[in-house]
């Protein structure tokens, strides 16, 4: 029973997060957060992406989208975005879709965060 | 069994289209391949081995299964399915099944998918001591929500998902006759539903609470899996809906999944003890995403 017990332990540790399509590793600010005004946001994903094929953008409450600058790091793993101006407060979400350059394959995603203190002058 | 080894090897030798493909996700949802009652996408994925013991009101039955799912298109799949169980000393081959599921309908700001499917358990194909020798046709029905569509009052409800089935297994001999006489062979009704409640989503889409793997990786889950013949017994009762109630959870990486379930019997009917169930599945559409793991067209 324990080698059983072992070998179940050992099948899910070997399950493993990312390889072929990736993920997004961390965000910042984080998935539900609440923060000081910001004027950017980083996502970091686990794989590459395509520059061109890859957006991210930010919707504050009312359905309006925040313009800002898109950023890409060195290695394209990480997408961010730098807004014209920091953000007031309130509620945004996060909307994201990458294409892996390894794979081919798009994914997506949104979530949101809060912001709750007035922006520094 | 040679037809079908060559069936499998011809789908696996094709080169495939352009078209971009990710297992069964609608919006931001992606619902798991569980393991009673099937899951409402299409991709191409490989479940081997799903090993299982239970009793089904008799005696203690293990199973060895395994299945292969091949996107013809983004949103149709063809399936092929071996189940070998051992039971009293006799074991063998049940009947193998060929099926074909159908993606109709994804809605992803609701994360709604529905899809129908038809299996066919190819009647003579199995062990005789085991496998009926006639065929079986199951028609079905298929759903996934997710609700991740609550407003945000409801945060940590939205990882929340339901899946279910519902089909109708006809036989195509109304009778089967052996040594003991005539057998009626009832058409039956297989429903089910599962209930789920994704860590990947609460960390990815509601809040980072930090989870770390495998945790968030993890998918609670109960699966119903439940069967009611039609029609009444010969002494005019309604007959009995069997079945299982499979709570368990479901680690769900990139590439594959693992999933462990315990099998608890619905009623008497349907089982004395507390079985068990755990699968190994691999997404391939992940991991060939270039080659075998895309649609054919």
């Amino acid at each position: 029973m324990v080698r059983y017990i072992l070998a179940v332990c050992l099948l899910i540790l070997s399950v493993s997060p990312s390889r072929a399509c990736g993920i997004l590793e961390e965000a910042s600010p984080k998935v539900g957060s609440t923060v000081s005004s910001i004027d950017y946001i980083t996502l970091t994903f686990s794989q590459a992406i395509d520059a061109s094929a890859s957006n991210v953008k930010i919707i504050n409450d009312q359905g309006k989208e925040i313009t800002g600058t898109k950023l890409m790091s060195d290695k394209n793993t990480v997408l961010s975005l730098r807004t014209d101006h920091f953000l007031s407060s309130g509620r945004y979400k996060v909307s994201w879709n990458v294409l892996w350059t390894e794979c081919g394959c798009p994914t997506q995603g949104k979530y949101k965060f809060t912001v709750t203190d007035k922006p520094p002058h | 069994m040679k037809s079908v080894s060559c069936a499998i090897f011809l789908l696996i030798s094709c080169l495939i289209s352009n078209t971009v493909y990710v297992h069964a996700m609608v919006g931001d949802r992606v619902f798991p391949a569980t393991l009673t009652i099937d899951d409402p996408g299409v991709s191409d994925e490989l479940t081997l081995p799903q090993v299982g013991r239970f009793n089904n009101a008799g005696p203690w039955t293990t199973t060895v299964t395994s299945e292969f799912d091949k996107t013809l298109t983004e949103n149709w799949a063809i399936s092929v399915n071996a189940n070998w169980q051992s039971a009293n000393g006799s074991s063998g081959f049940d009947n193998y099944d060929l099926g074909t599921k159908y993606v109709f309908l994804k809605n992803p700001e609701h994360e709604l998918m529905l899809s129908s499917e038809l299996i066919w358990g190819i009647g003579d194909t199995g062990a005789k001591r085991i496998a009926d020798n006639f065929s079986t046709l199951t028609p079905s029905l298929l759903f996934g929500k997710g609700m991740g569509d609550l407003p945000d009052s409801l945060d940590y409800f939205k990882p929340f998902a339901l899946t279910g089935t519902l089909g109708l297994s006809v036989p195509t001999n109304r009778y089967s006759s052996d040594d003991m006489g005539s057998t009626l062979n009832p058409n039956i009704l297989q429903w089910g539903v599962t209930l789920q409640y994704s860590l990947p989503y609460l960390q990815q889409h509601v809040k980072d609470i930090g989870l770390s793997a495998p945790f968030n990786m993890a998918i609670p889950i109960v699966e119903f899996n439940l069967q009611t013949p039609t029609g009444t017994t010969p002494t005019g009762e309604s007959r009995l809906t069997t079945g299982s109630i499979n709570p368990g959870i479901i680690f769900m990486g990139q590439e594959e999944q693992i999933g462990l379930e315990a099998q608890i019997p619905l009623n008497h009917e349907s089982g004395n003890g507390i079985g068990f169930l755990i699968q190994t599945h691999f997404y391939l559409d992940n991991i060939f995403p270039t080659t075998i793991g895309r649609p054919l067209w």
